[in-house]
């Protein structure tokens, strides 16, 4: 074989293992029996253990084959394990959810992997062709997982108003794209690049598309006002997927997004900042009030979703390694308090008439089940950013990164944001601590669910109370 | 002579009334065909540059495109079935329960 030859292999090899077994995936979920099921999902997990293994990083080496097109690096890799996390937990979380709901398939789990696969195109991309099939493979699996309850009105609802916005979006996307082809000459991001310092960043077509290419892409990231889909979806959605979805997807979306403006959009970095300062002000501001009005604990979750998307914008707004450390860094910690907390979520069960997720259904359950008021009560506050837990890590680093572009306007908003977020969360605590309960309420934690909330919960804890060691890790992996 | 100009506006159109369909239309079938169009527009206006510019990638681009709209469709006709079957109606209106 060619050096080039070897290099393509390299360039591609996690994903190429990631497709082999997912359609290994496919086999076995012939193979299980109905009510065995979620082994489908216990084997993805295993998978997804030994494709980390093997494509462990080796830091600072860099792979770009098929001309420029696929690059396999740290960072690539730090996004993988982070969608890793979110599919091993979710698996983990939804066995016995799915079970309650009769929707205990083999095929939620293959779906997600494959998802997997479509998220790590996406942030490996080089090149807006494989960045746009691999961002399809994950929206499409998405619009699936999130109709998946085909018995119920309000799941197919979510999947298709997921699916119109989605496949408007990017539709949207697609055509800005077509212009900034034709303002460049190049899907690369490299040659992108080279033709923007070349004189194209000034063409009318460029700005065009450019801002065409950038609403698709905050429709992705749920940023306001492209965020009227993502409540709807999140709520209506079964939990474990709506948990999977406000944080892989996200994360995927944040990554590439940070490789497109670091790589391609480079030499007109400072034009963008002041856009995706404004979008992650809004994002963050619109976000946490409507939070505050929300009175279901899964559409609040949703809002706070669209609140943690715009703190991760800051990240990218710094435009320095700080910058897009701090994202990685709070995409990990958001995936283990997020699906920490959906995971938890989908185990309440109302006995009266009322919706499962209402906040009613939390009254005084630190009586009846203390323990999982203890779960929820850290999942909460970490999501709130209250200081010993990894929730106020991932906003301290995000912050510090937008001082350190000297942009302190931005980060006074999102200390006040942070701050405003507290009210909604702690009414969740309050409900669960001080109030006398209204409804009979179940809450019984089956062992799977236990399993994946304590993962969860200790990950918080150490996080944040062993900050330097996450810290200098991710720091490592992205230099 | 046509121009790539000609080309341009005619996709231009075509996605516009793509999108007013999408976003007018309460009809889920429409709705869908809608976006069809707009990414019919998006292969005319790559086929244009791609002749303009000299260049393959953009008639490359096209089939990504037409392949990833047909997986879209088997999906997102899934998913209009299963709504009829749990709500009899395919009205845009009519299933929104969610307010938002």
């Amino acid at each position: 074989m060619t050096p080039q030859a070897i290099m393509n292999l390299l360039s591609i090899y996690p994903e190429v293992i990631m497709t082999m077994f997912g359609l290994i995936l496919v086999v076995l979920d012939v193979m299980t029996k109905n009510e065995k099921k979620s082994m489908v999902g216990y084997f993805g997990i295993a998978f997804l253990v030994i494709t980390v293994l093997i494509a462990w990083p080796p830091v600072g080496k860099k792979f770009l084959g098929f001309g420029n097109m696929v690059m396999w690096d740290s960072y690539s890799f730090v996004f993988f394990f982070i969608f890793a996390i979110a599919y091993s937990l979710t698996t983990l979380g939804s066995v016995s959810y799915l079970k309650e709901n009769g929707i205990l398939k083999g095929e939620f789990y293959t779906i997600m992997f494959f998802s997997v696969v479509g998220m790590m195109f996406m942030v490996s991309a080089y090149d807006l062709t494989v960045f746009y099939a691999g961002m399809e493979t994950m929206a499409i699996s998405m619009y699936i997982l999130a109709g998946f309850n085909k018995k119920c009105a309000r799941s197919s609802e979510a999947g298709i108003k997921y699916f119109i916005i989605g496949a408007f979006s990017s539709g949207i996307f697609l055509y800005g794209l077509t212009f900034v082809y034709g303002a460049t000459g190049s899907m690369n991001y490299l040659e992108i690049a080279a033709a923007l310092k070349g004189g194209a960043a000034s063409t009318t077509t460029f700005k065009f598309g450019l801002v065409l290419m950038l609403a698709g892409f905050a429709f992705k990231i749920s940023a306001v006002p492209f965020h009227m889909w993502a409540p709807d979806v999140y709520q209506g959605a079964p939990t474990p997927s709506a948990g999977f979805m406000t944080v892989a997807p996200k994360a995927a979306a944040m990554g590439a997004l940070i490789r497109f403006c670091w790589i391609a959009l480079e030499p007109v970095g400072n034009m963008l900042a002041l856009f995706f300062g404004i979008l992650a002000v809004i994002t963050m501001t619109y976000g946490n009030l409507v939070a505050l009005a929300q009175n279901n604990v899964k559409r609040m979750l949703a809002y706070s979703a669209i609140a943690h998307a715009g703190f991760m914008l800051m990240g990218l707004v710094s435009m320095n390694p700080e910058g897009y450390q701090s994202v990685a860094l709070y995409a990990i910690i958001y995936a283990f308090m997020n699906i920490g907390a959906f995971t938890l979520l989908g185990v309440v069960k109302n006995k009266g008439m009322i919706d499962d997720e209402r906040l009613e259904s939390f009254a005084g359950l630190s009586k009846t089940n203390p323990m999982y008021a203890l779960g929820m009560l850290i999942f909460m506050f970490s999501l709130a950013g209250i200081p010993p837990l990894a929730g106020f890590i991932g906003k301290f680093q995000v912050i510090m990164a937008t001082m350190k572009a000297e942009l302190y306007w931005l980060a006074i908003i999102g200390g006040l944001n942070s701050a405003l977020a507290c009210y909604y969360y702690m009414r969740v605590t309050i409900y669960m601590y001080f109030k006398e309960p209204e409804y009979e309420v179940d809450a019984t934690v089956s062992r799977s669910a236990f399993i994946t909330s304590f993962i969860g919960a200790v990950m918080v804890i150490l996080i944040g109370f062993f900050p330097t060691f996450f810290v200098n890790l991710v720091k490592t992996l992205l230099v | 002579m046509l121009t790539l100009a000609h080309y341009l506006v005619l996709s231009c159109i075509i996605f516009a009334i793509g999108m007013a369909g999408v976003l007018v239309r309460r009809n889920l079938i429409v709705m869908f065909m809608s976006l069809e169009l707009m990414l019919n527009a998006v292969n005319i206006n790559l086929a244009a540059f791609s002749n303009y510019l000299q260049s393959m990638t953009g008639q490359i681009y096209i089939v990504f495109v037409m392949a990833v709209a047909a997986a879209e469709a088997a999906v997102g006709l899934a998913l209009i079935i299963t709504m009829f079957r749990n709500k009899q109606t395919i009205n845009a209106d009519e299933i929104n329960t969610m307010r938002g």
